[in-house]
This record gives structure tokens, C-alpha cells and sequence, in this order.
């Protein structure tokens, strides 16, 4: 029992479970057809098996069973069932446009009907039973008010609201003007921008997976491995002074992890050059630079010739293309980033201490 | 519609179910919705009051009933009866009164009608004033003829309207004199009958008001309880004492009562009255409205701490005393730990700590004695040095340790290698605590660090002492000596005692106040010793060793006793030889901290093995902050070596470090208290990895279970609470003035010989016979004049008050500030100014009286009046009392004549007699106006009688206490002048 949790804290650490929930992604893709039917039944009932057996792990229950995070276990759960819930309904709209008939949408409604009574009222009755629900919980589950703050002594860990908490875990990776204002700054304006860039009008009004493949597959990487997956790390698995914990480790207060990340310009310089840092920001800096130039002004270039890439860039023309890109480089300069800090210690791609600026 | 799923052609879905949906799902609404208001209902503290309610109803009850039992029956229906007669009585006038009942009546609805008749016609008068005024103002002549016109109409009515008013309430009066004429013997008999049982009534009534009656129910209903509930939180602002929540203060709200319905009303302390339905313990002292801490103005939680505004179980800070009651509490009221909590319910044991945050300018605070004790503690084992506490009370205090600069005049090195290594073995009641040899410093490696640091610390020691050469005292004896260190006061102060434990003396540490003096003679020279005893002051100018005015023969009597306790285990001992090796590296570690590693080495090859034994014992000394209470050369301006204990009481529980210890519970109170009783217990399982420099290094005191107890209440009691200054204590001038007499009290020990505010004679252990003790000086500041005092103090030995006393008042050498600080805290505790003028002189007759009264009371017989000191017949030394010739330049005039009237009242267990029994009005009587007809005193009447006009006016005056006391006192300042 305790090798099997020591195996799951030792996956749990995130260049592990990072790179797992990558294979666990595509495997998913993958195999949507077989979870999307029975599979998602047997996948939820070891989901809870798992999730009820760890609850015997002390470690495990004091952090699941925190008042402030029940919702999120819950959250966990409605996540799942609602990715599944639409993939399903894709999938069999897949199956009936390919023999021809009607989507199931489409079959259960003719024409249109009314706002009112139909929805409304429909609306209400969730209204009133969500209602019912939240009261019930206040009820058994005391809202988790501590002693008055204390100015000498801050909570550790301090914590986010949990659907900050994506945003506090990228702050490991990122300089805080980054990680937290130019990245969730990006995130509201690209939600906002994807029906400018995204013009295809497949899927509107009824479930697919076929016809919309690639845009469903990038935004639940966005969505369920970045965002959601940090979400549950920043919230389970961030102990004391931010340092990790795998799921049935104690929170000690205690633990050191060595602080050992050094720059790209220190990596160059002085690991592979063998010279000392140039003293001036521009040539210490300068690979960085060049880097992070041909990352976001190169790669687009390129994706637009690119085979497979090449059809995307005719059919949106170049300024939606471009968008579209940047924002897709700069989702993915998170797990790039993570990937560089866990194989080189990489704090900083460029370190311009000078101007605060630091990617 | 039921049972017929309807569906229009034009909608989507079946109505029918939604509505049943619809329907399920308000009702569960609803159903929640009631759950909730029944959920926020059942508060605890409703059913604590509740029950109370219930409880207190029963008690009434009970009393009522009690009460009605006391009454005696037979008076009961006298009074009825009489009350029945009376009734019958009136029967024959009975139309007569029925007819006044009803003119009664009749009057008073006419004089209704009048008097609102004439307040109308008043408020029409001063509207038309109004607008008389106002065409005054516009100058219309017609108008303003008009307007005055109405004045004097209105204003005639009014006065009509106040004639008939007043004409009908005479005829009302004199119909209800008549009236109560003829019924004034049943009303007497009824208001006799409500006073016989009043007492009953009032009970029943307000048992009755506890009932729980439909309106009660109503009032307290769920939902309906927001309009005037009985059930209700209880709440009191205290103004001027705050609760700090981060950039600003706020005053407390205490809503403890709430729950503790009982803690401010008096009279729920027998056993059946359990937790939270108690009254207070001390209503005198606290909670009272006449305490001096009365709920109104202090609450509950300035003094207990835990959240004024909870009334909440859980929340509001309650800290179990042990770990039964905490379960018990986890399972009844799901209480938890609050960590973040600054200032959490202090438990119970501690519940005196909450005293500090007001008192923290006091030396002591009567009332808190564990705190108090605790006090002591901190400051005779010198806490204070190491940790800084900034606060008044640990200010300004001389260095607990001895000054070591001329130490090897005094010791061998060798001694004090031993002693240094563990004190306690040669000294049992030592307060010198071990810094050595202790749980985390057991390797072998270490073992041999702490020996090279205590070499080369006393080898520092030795370097920087002088050392006088002491010529060996006269030959001395031992069994004299002996005699002398019992009975001239070395015992107010110190022990002979190889049994003696530091614990056996809790919580009076007065003997402690010195050393322990077993086994001197394997300590110190006698030369030294006798140039000690002689004059403290010249080995060490800043000593609180006080000079008792020794002769040369008594000091070389008691050097000698002294010089014969020993122990041969502590004689001949040597310094032994550090390993080189290891001080090297001692030495080098330090060089360390402020040269590369090669410099170092070159400073260590250039210093001799001497040079650094001494370099190693000065940063040993520094390490260990010896210097903190020993004089010490090169130490002047270190600064403490401790962390800083002035917040201790809030600090968070975080910062606490429990290491791997873990059967100590994790609360402030455990932290604290464990370290005090193991002051290395964190480093448990630490030793291997850690520095040696790094190590817990703070010594053990050997401190009882009892001491840890009161030092925890001390320092718990250092909060960052914050009181505003007028709410805080010590804020007048008399009680500045009694903090800093006290202070010196404490400093000088004076409680080891006297008895001040109820405490001290700790010499009493001694001194067998209790009129041989020195003074008690209850009263001193009401008997002695200032300036006598003052004199006294500064010179003891100018004047033997009490010359059959063995034990003599030192000469302490205080400042004039010093005395200044004593004499006025004196006055001050007995309200007394510090000046008196002289009385005039008194009549003849008066110093006739006086002179025949004291020789009928016999006052010489105790009170030597010469200076030859004969003793009366059955009268032994401690059966004496002072000279009456010191009386005048000495006593409080105004004083003596109380004192002689009631002793016993000054100075309970005084030997002076008590003369003058109390009368029934509580003043007193003198016994001499039946004495004087003895025939005994036939001479003295006689005697008297010149000055008084007849026997009468003789005894009258006799048998004033206040008289006879007043001439007795102007006997003893007249006629005894010379």
C-alpha cells in the first residue's frame, strides 16, 4: 500500500504527472469512442473507487475534505462528466451525419421553439433546485471563517480563490508581470477573439467531434491540461511555502527544496562558452532574445508553409492566421517553459533585471 | 388535468411534468428554507439561557416557598382577621363611602375636562403672544390693538380656566381625606399584611416572571424573535480597551455573558451549578459592580483573553486544561485548535496572566499570586537579562548574579570549574542555572567542547579579576557564630541548610534572596569571607548584601561558623588542562566569523596557549551571556543574548518550534512550559546534524513543576494587547509611588525579616518566638512620622527602637532617593500625608488624666519608659515593646490614640492589649468609669477629681474611649519629654 503512494506522490510531481496527463490527453482523443459509451461508466466508477480508497490516506482526506475544497473535488467531478457528456453527443452526431441522417438535435426539434415558457421555465426549475442545493450544503458545511486576520502572521500557504489558482501556479514558472497580467490578460482577449478567428460555422446548434477536430482538441489541452490541471495541483497539491506535496504527503512546514535555477544568458555564457557574463544587458541577454524572436516571429512564418499547417493559413488569411498562432505560442510557452525549468533549471529565458522584464 | 401528461402542439415539452417539477421542487425549497431558519435557531447559547431560565424558576420557587415557611402563621391570620373586622366595620358606613367613591369618581373626570380646557386656552394664549410679537414687528397699529386685545381675553380664561382646575382637585383632596379617614385602620392592617409577606411575594413574582408563558413562547418563537426576545446576546462596550485588528483598534464588545449567564450575577457558586451557568468566583475582586474590576468597565475577555464578539463554542478561544477535556470538547461543541488566534482563553492554571495587561507597571499585584510568584521568578533567576522585556517592571534592576571583577580574591579556579559545571551539586537551592552538560550536548565530541569552554571561560574570569590579598580573619567561635547567624538576621536572607530544595520554598523565595551558605568553607577563604561580612561594599560596590553592623568579634564568630560547614568533594580542586585540539578548533570557528579561514590560522599560530584559553572563555562568555547577570570587565555594552520575550503571550503559535517532539501538545502554554522545565528538549534527534554554535544553549534552572507553572503566567501575560492608559493600573499618584516602594521592597528583601502587606517574617523559620520577630510593619505608614523615618532608614543603627530584639535592621546604604521612595510608599499605603504639624499642647487637666490613666493601665509594664530596660514581673524579652521616649519624635500623634483604642485592628497578633471593648454602635467603650470606683484606685479618683465638677462628669469622661485614648497620647508626648 504505502510503495503504491509513494509510486503515486513520486508520478504526482509535475515534470511527471505534466508529461503523463500529455499521453493521457491524446490517449483520450484517442479512444473517445470507447470512453464515450460503457468506458466513461467503468472510468467514473474507478475514478470514485480511487478517489474513496485515498480518502482512508490521512495525508489525503485533511486536504480533500477542506471545507474550501469540497467544491473543487466537485468541480473535478462535473468537469469530467461534462467533457464526457459532450463528447458523446458529438460522436453520435458524427455517426448520424455520416450515414446521412438528421443530427440528433436536429431530429428532436423541427423548427424553433419558444424562449418562453420552454426555457424559461426550465431555467427557473434549476434556479430553484440549485438553490435548494447551495442552501443544503451551507447548512451542513460551516463556511470556513478562521480567527481575524492577523497582519503579523499570513496563512501558509496563502492561497488564491481556487479559480486563481491556475494563474498562482504559473507564478512558479513566470515573473509575476507575466504570469500575472500579460498571461490572463491574453486569456480574456483570446476567449474573446476566438469567434473573429475562429469563422467556421460547423458545429452551431448541435453537437460534433469530426467537424471541428483540431479546434476541440487545442482548446481542451488549453482548458483541461493547462488550465484545469492547475487549478487541482495549485489546490491539492501546493503545500506550505508553495512547495509540492504529492496527494498522500504531510504538509510539513519544515520542507526545503534546493533553489538551484540559473538564466538562459548563465546556461550560454558560462556553462557552455566557459566566458564570464558580458556586463551589458543586450549581449548577456542576447540569446534569449533571439530566441523568444524566432519563437514568436519565426514559428508562425513557418507554421504558414508548413504542409498540414498550410491549409489553415489559406483558408483563414494571414491576419486570423497570425492571431490564431500567436496566441497558440503563447498557450504553449508554458509547457515549454515547464519542460525547460525541469530539465535545465531554467528560470529565465531573457533576465533583464535592469527593465524588470523577465520571460 | 391530473393524470393527463397535457401538451400543446405548440410547446416542446410535457407541462405537466414540469409543473409536477416545478412543484417538487418549491416545496423543497420551502422545506430547506424552514431547515434553515431551525438551523440558525438552535444556537447554544439560546438553550444555555434557556435552561438558566428554567433552573433559576426553580430556585425562585424554592426560596419563595422557604420564605413562606418563615412566616409565622398565627400573625398571618391575626392580620386577616384584623383585616376582616376592619372590613366589617366599615359596613355600617358603607353608603357613605360608596357615595365619596363616586364624588371621587365624578371629580376626577371634571378635573380631566378642566385641566385640558385650560392647557388649550394656554397654547391659544402663546400662539396669540406670537402674534402680537409679530405685528409688532410689521407696525400695523389696528392690528396690533386687536392682537393685544385677544392676549388679555385669553389670557383671563386661562386664568379661569386654572381657578376651577384648582378648586375642583381641593374638593377631590378633601373628599379622599374623608374617605381615608374612615378606612385608615384597614389600610394600616393591609400594608401590614404586604410587608409580612413581601419577601414571598417579590420571590414568587419574579419567579413567575420566568415563566415560561405563551408570551414567552411567542416572543422567542423562530422567525418571530427579531421583535424583543428573552433569548437574546448579552453584550457590554468596553471603552478603553481594544482589540487591534491591523492598522487600527477597535473597542471590545463582550458578549460572554451570553453563555456564562450567571458569571455577573451573584449567588450561583454552590456545586449543583455547573459550567456556563456559574457565577464568578471573586465578585469581590472582579465582575462586581463594586470590585475594583466591574464588569461594565472590564468584561470578560480584557482579562481571560479569547474573541470578545464569538458566541460561538468553537470559536471564541476556549483552551482546555489537558487533553480529556479537549476530547470531551471535540465531541460536544466540535471545538478545534485556533493557531492563528493572537490571544486565546488563557486556561485555566494561567487565568492570572490576563493580570499583566493592565498591571504591567506593578512589582506586585495583590490578587495575582501565581503571576506574582512568577514575577519573582523572572526576575530572581533573571530572565530578563537574556530575553528583553520591555516593560516597567523589568526595568532598571540590578544584575541577579554576583559581581565577579575581584572573583579571585574570593574562590580557586578550581572551584569554580566545578561550580560552573553543574551548581545545583553544590549548591541544591542555587538559582544559577546549569548551562552545561545537557540533553543536546551529549556527544562525546561535545562533552569535550563544553569542558574546554568552561576552562577557558573561568581562565577569562581569572585573567580580568583583581585579586586582593585577604589577611586571615581573628580565631573565631564557631558555636557563638552560630548562635549570632540565627538570631542577628542572616536568615531573612540566607539558608544553612544541605537539604534544603529551591521548591520547598514556593512561593515565598525570601530565604532564597542569598545564597545557600552550606559548604562555604570548601568555597572561599576566610579572610575573604570575614572582609565580607565586615563590609559587603568594598568587594562589591553594588551589592544588595547589607551591613548589619557588625563587631570585629561577632564577624570572625560567624566567619568561623561559616568556615566550618564543608565538603571535601569541592577542596583542592584544579583547573583542569583544556584539549588543545579541541579549543583550536573552538578558537579558529570564531576567528571565522570575521576572517577568511587563512587569516585565522595565522591569528591562531601567533597566539600562545593562554592567549587563547582567554580569547575562548571571552566569546564563551559572550555565547552564554554570563554577563548578563555578573559584573563582568569587557561585557559593558553587550547587548542580550535571548530571544526577545515583550510580545511572548501573542505570539503566533507558529513561530513556536516543536521539533520532533511530539507528546508535548501544540499550544503556547505546553511550548512554554516544557522548554522552561527542558530547556533543550527542541533539539531532540537534532544533535548530530546541527552547528555546534547552532544548539538550543539556553540553561536549565532545575526549575519545579510549580515554578515553570508561575513563570508560564508571567510570561504569557506579555502580550501586544493594547489598554488604554487610563483604563490600566498604577496610574494615580499613590499607587506610583506604591510600585516603586514595593520595588525596593523586593529588591532589598525586606519580606525576609518584616511583615509588609501580608507577607514576609520569612525569617520566622529561626526565630521560635514571635515576639521576637522584627517588626510587622502593617501599619508603618500611619504610625511613623515621614521624617523620622526617613532619618531611620538612613541610619538603623542610630537608634535600638526595640533593644530586646536579636535581630538587628541593617544599614542597607540607600540613596536619599531611595528612602525618599520608601517612606512615601508607606504613607501612601495608608492614605496618609506625608507631613503632619505638631499638636498643641493640652490643658492640665488633660496630662493629669493621661498620667493617671497609663499608670491604671499598667503601659509601662511593657513600654520601657527609661532606657535601663527593667522588665516587669512575668514580662520576658519578646513580651516587650518600644521605648515611650521615642514616642514624640517618632509616632503619628493623630495615629497613637487609634492605635491604643483598637491594636488588633493595625496589626492583628499584635501583643499590645486590647483596653477598650466595643459598644453596640460600634464605636468604643472604656472600662476605667467602673474601674475608677475601686477602691484600689481611690487616689487616683482623687487625684482627679480636681479637675472635674462632679462624679458623673469624672466617669463620663472616663468612659469616652476616645478621651481616655487622646490623653493617654498626650501623657506619653508631654509628660514623658524628658
Amino acid at each position: 500500500m504505502e510503495a503504491i503512494k509513494d509510486l503515486i506522490n513520486f508520478l504526482s510531481y509535475p515534470k511527471w504527472s505534466f508529461t503523463l496527463s500529455l499521453v493521457v490527453f491524446f490517449l483520450l482523443v484517442r479512444s473517445k469512442k470507447l470512453w464515450t459509451r460503457r468506458g466513461g461508466l467503468i472510468m467514473l466508477v474507478a475514478a470514485v473507487t480511487l478517489f474513496s480508497l485515498s480518502l482512508l490516506d490521512p495525508n489525503f482526506r485533511s486536504v480533500v475534505a477542506k471545507p474550501d475544497n469540497v467544491p473543487i473535488v466537485m468541480m473535478v467531478f462535473l468537469v469530467g462528466f461534462f467533457l464526457w457528456l459532450a463528447l458523446y453527443k458529438g460522436i453520435r452526431n458524427d455517426e448520424l451525419i455520416e450515414r446521412g441522417e438528421p443530427t440528433f438535435e436536429k431530429s428532436e426539434v423541427e423548427d424553433k421553439i419558444f424562449t418562453w415558457p420552454d426555457l424559461v421555465f426550465i431555467e427557473f426549475i434549476c434556479m430553484i433546485l440549485l438553490m435548494v442545493g447551495l442552501v443544503v450544503w451551507s447548512i451542513l458545511l460551516r463556511a470556513p471563517l478562521e480567527e481575524p486576520a492577523n497582519l503579523a502572521v499570513a496563512p501558509n500557504p496563502s492561497k488564491a480563490p481556487w479559480y486563481f489558482l491556475g494563474l498562482q501556479e504559473m507564478l512558479v514558472y513566470f515573473d509575476p508581470w507575466l504570469a500575472g497580467v500579460v498571461l490572463p490578460g491574453l486569456i480574456v482577449v483570446g476567449l474573446m477573439a476566438i469567434p473573429y478567428i475562429d469563422t467556421n460555422p460547423k458545429g452551431n446548434g448541435y453537437y460534433t467531434f469530426k467537424e471541428r477536430k483540431t479546434e476541440i482538441i487545442l482548446f481542451l489541452f488549453g482548458f483541461l491540461v493547462l488550465w484545469c490541471q492547475m487549478i487541482v495541483i495549485g489546490t491539492f497539491l501546493r503545500g506550505p511555502n508553495w512547495n509540492f506535496f504529492g496527494p498522500f504527503e504531510f504538509w510539513d512546514v519544515e520542507k526545503i527544496e534546493p533553489l538551484v535555477n540559473v538564466d538562459l544568458s548563465e546556461i550560454i555564457w558560462i556553462k557552455v562558452l566557459g566566458v564570464g557574463l558580458p556586463s551589458h544587458w543586450l549581449p548577456r541577454e542576447i540569446f534569449g532574445i533571439i530566441l523568444l524572436a524566432l519563437y514568436f516571429f519565426a514559428l508562425p512564418i513557418v507554421f504558414s508553409k508548413t504542409r498540414g499547417l498550410r491549409r489553415y493559413y489559406e483558408k483563414m488569411g494571414p491576419p486570423r492566421f497570425y492571431t490564431g498562432v500567436g496566441l497558440f505560442l503563447m498557450m504553449m510557452l508554458l509547457p515549454i517553459k515547464m519542460y525547460f525549468r525541469w530539465a535545465l533549471n531554467l528560470k529565465y529565458f531573457v533576465h533583464i533585471q535592469e527593465f524588470f522584464f523577465n520571460v | 388535468m391530473a393524470g393527463h401528461p397535457q401538451k400543446k402542439p405548440d410547446r416542446h415539452f410535457d407541462f405537466g411534468r414540469l409543473n409536477r417539477w416545478f412543484g417538487i421542487s418549491s416545496l423543497a425549497l420551502l422545506a430547506v428554507t424552514l431547515w434553515m431558519v431551525l438551523a440558525d435557531y438552535a444556537k447554544p447559547w439560546k438553550q444555555f439561557q434557556s435552561e438558566f431560565r428554567d433552573r433559576e424558576r426553580q430556585v425562585l420557587l424554592q426560596q419563595a416557598s422557604a420564605e413562606r415557611q418563615q412566616i409565622d402563621e398565627s400573625e398571618l391570620n391575626q392580620l386577616r382577621q384584623d383585616i376582616s373586622q376592619e372590613e366589617d366595620g366599615l359596613e355600617a358606613s358603607r353608603t357613605e363611602i360608596h357615595e365619596l367613591k363616586k364624588t371621587l369618581g365624578k371629580l376626577g373626570k371634571k378635573i380631566y375636562a378642566a385641566d385640558s380646557a385650560s392647557r388649550t386656552t394656554k397654547s391659544l394664549l402663546d400662539t396669540a403672544r406670537w402674534e402680537y410679537d409679530r405685528d409688532l414687528q410689521e407696525g400695523d397699529e389696528a392690528a396690533i390693538e386687536r392682537a393685544r386685545q385677544r392676549v388679555d381675553e385669553l389670557g383671563e380664561e386661562w386664568l379661569e380656566n386654572r381657578k376651577a382646575v384648582e378648586s375642583l382637585t381641593e374638593q377631590r383632596d378633601q373628599a379622599r381625606d374623608s374617605l381615608d379617614q374612615r378606612q385608615a385602620a384597614l389600610v394600616d392592617a393591609e400594608s401590614r399584611l404586604a410587608a409580612l409577606l413581601q419577601g414571598f411575594e417579590t420571590l414568587e413574582q419574579r419567579a413567575a416572571n420566568l415563566d415560561k408563558s405563551l408570551s414567552y413562547r411567542l416572543l422567542n418563537a423562530p422567525l418571530l424573535d427579531f421583535m424583543n426576545p428573552d433569548l437574546k446576546i448579552e453584550q457590554v462596550m468596553l471603552p478603553g480597551l481594544y482589540h487591534d485588528i491591523n492598522f487600527t483598534k477597535v473597542e471590545r464588545v463582550d458578549r460572554c455573558v451570553t453563555c456564562h449567564v450567571a458569571a455577573n450575577r451573584v449567588g450561583f457558586d454552590g456545586e449543583e451549578w455547573e459550567h456556563p451557568f456559574r457565577s464568578h468566583p471573586k465578585m469581590d475582586m472582579f465582575v462586581g459592580s463594586s470590585s475594583p474590576h466591574p464588569y461594565s468597565r472590564f468584561g470578560c475577555s480584557s482579562c481571560h483573553g479569547g474573541l470578545d464578539r464569538s458566541t460561538d463554542f468553537a470559536r471564541v478561544g476556549h483552551s482546555p486544561s489537558n487533553e480529556e477535556e479537549m476530547k470531551s470538547w471535540q465531541k460536544k461543541w466540535g471545538w478545534e485548535p485556533q493557531p492563528y488566534l493572537e490571544t486565546p482563553i488563557y486556561p485555566a492554571d494561567y487565568s492570572e496572566a490576563g493580570c499583566f495587561t493592565c498591571h504591567s507597571a506593578e512589582v506586585w499585584t495583590p490578587g495575582a499570586e501565581l503571576q506574582d510568584t512568577g514575577r519573582q521568578l523572572v526576575m530572581r533567576m533573571g530572565c530578563f537579562v537574556c530575553h528583553k522585556i520591555d516593560y516597567p517592571a523589568f526595568q532598571d534592576l540590578p544584575r541577579p548574579g554576583p559581581n565577579l571583577s575581584q572573583v579571585a580574591g574570593k574562590t580557586s579556579s578550581g572551584w569554580a570549574f566545578q561550580w560552573i559545571t553543574a551548581p545545583r551539586d553544590f549548591r541544591p537551592t542555587t538559582w544559577m542555572p546549569h548551562f552545561f552538560f545537557q540533553d543536546n550536548t551529549s556527544s562525546e565530541l561535545n562533552l569535550e567542547r563544553q569542558a574546554v569552554e568552561i576552562v577557558s571561560a573561568v581562565t577569562y574570569l581569572w585573567e580580568k579579576s583583581a585579586s586582593p590579598e585577604y589577611p586571615p580573619p581573628p580565631p573565631g567561635d564557631p558555636r557563638q557564630g552560630q548562635v549570632l547567624f540565627e538570631t542577628v538576621g542572616c536568615t531573612g536572607c540566607h539558608l544553612m541548610d544541605a537539604e534544603a530544595k529551591r521548591d520547598d520554598f514556593f512561593p515565598q523565595i525570601n530565604r532564597l534572596h542569598g545564597p545557600n551558605l552550606i559548604r562555604t568553607g570548601s568555597k572561599v577563604s576566610a579572610g575573604w569571607l570575614y572582609s565580607w561580612i565586615r563590609n559587603p561594599r568594598q568587594y562589591a560596590p553594588d551589592t544588595r548584601m547589607p551591613d548589619l553592623r557588625l563587631t570585629d568579634r561577632e564577624a570572625a564568630d560567624i566567619t568561623a561558623y561559616l568556615m566550618s560547614s564543608r565538603d571535601p568533594a569541592f577542596e583542592g580542586l584544579e583547573l583542569p588542562e583544556p584539549d588543545p585540539q579541541v579549543r583550536d578548533e573552538m578558537v579558529l570557528n570564531y576567528l571565522r566569523n570575521n576572517e577568511t579561514i587563512e587569516q585565522s590560522l595565522a591569528v591562531l599560530q601567533e597566539m600562545s596557549a593562554h592567549e587563547r584559553n582567554v580569547y575562548l572563555g571571552f566569546e564563551t562568555i559572550q555565547k552564554y551571556g554570563c554577563w548578563g547577570c555578573h559584573d563582568l570587565s569587557g561585557f559593558e555594552i553587550a547587548k542580550p543574548i535571548g530571544v526577545e520575550l515583550t510580545e511572548e503571550g501573542t505570539k503566533p503559535l507558529h513561530q513556536f518550534d516543536f521539533g520532533h517532539v511530539h507528546d508535548v501538545p501544540h499550544t503556547r502554554h505546553d511550548w512554554i512550559r516544557t522548554k522552561l522545565l527542558n530547556p533543550r528538549i527542541w533539539d531532540e534527534g537534532k544533535e548530530a546534524v546541527k552547528n555546534y554554535a547552532e544548539l538550543l544553549k539556553m540553561p536549565n534552572f532545575g526549575m519545579s513543576e510549580r515554578e515553570a507553572e508561575a513563570v508560564v503566567t508571567m510570561v504569557l501575560g506579555f502580550t501586544r494587547e493594547s489598554v488604554e492608559a487610563s483604563s490600566r493600573a498604577g496610574q494615580t499618584t499613590r499607587s506610583i509611588s506604591l510600585v516603586e516602594g514595593r520595588r525596593l521592597i523586593t529588591r532589598f528583601n525586606c519580606q525576609g525579616c518584616h511583615l509588609i502587606e501580608g507577607q514576609g517574617h520569612a525569617i520566622r523559620t529561626s526565630i521560635e518566638d514571635v515576639g521576637m520577630l522584627p517588626p510587622n510593619l502593617a501599619a508603618e505608614g500611619a504610625r511613623v512620622k515621614s521624617d523620622w523615618l526617613f532619618e531611620y532608614l538612613h541610619a538603623p543603627g542610630a537608634v535600638r527602637l526595640r533593644p530586646w530584639l536579636t535581630t538587628r535592621m541593617p544599614t542597607f546604604g540607600f540613596s536619599d532617593d531611595e528612602v525618599n521612595a520608601l517612606v512615601s510608599y508607606f504613607a501612601a499605603r495608608e492614605e496618609r500625608l506625608a507631613f503632619l504639624s505638631d499638636p498643641a499642647r493640652p490643658g492640665a487637666r488633660e496630662l493629669v488624666v493621661g498620667e493617671v490613666t497609663f499608670n491604671m493601665f499598667q503601659c509601662a509594664k511593657c513600654h520601657p519608659a527609661g532606657p535601663q530596660e527593667d522588665l516587669g514581673a512575668g514580662v520576658g524579652a519578646g513580651d516587650l515593646a518600644p521605648s515611650l521616649l521615642l514616642a514624640k519624635q517618632r509616632l503619628r500623634h493623630d495615629w497613637v490614640p487609634d492605635w491604643i483604642r483598637d491594636p488588633q485592628s493595625w496589626i492583628p497578633g499584635s501583643k499590645m492589649p486590647a483596653n477598650f471593648p466595643r459598644s453596640p454602635d460600634g464605636g468604643y467603650t472604656s472600662p476605667l468609669a467602673m474601674a475608677i470606683d475601686t477602691p484600689m484606685f481611690a487616689q487616683q479618683k482623687e487625684r482627679m477629681m480636681r479637675y472635674f465638677s462632679s462624679d458623673e462628669e469624672l466617669k463620663a469622661y472616663l468612659g469616652d474611649a476616645d478621651y481616655v485614648t487622646g490623653v493617654l497620647r498626650d501623657h506619653i508626648w508631654w509628660n514623658l519629654e524628658d
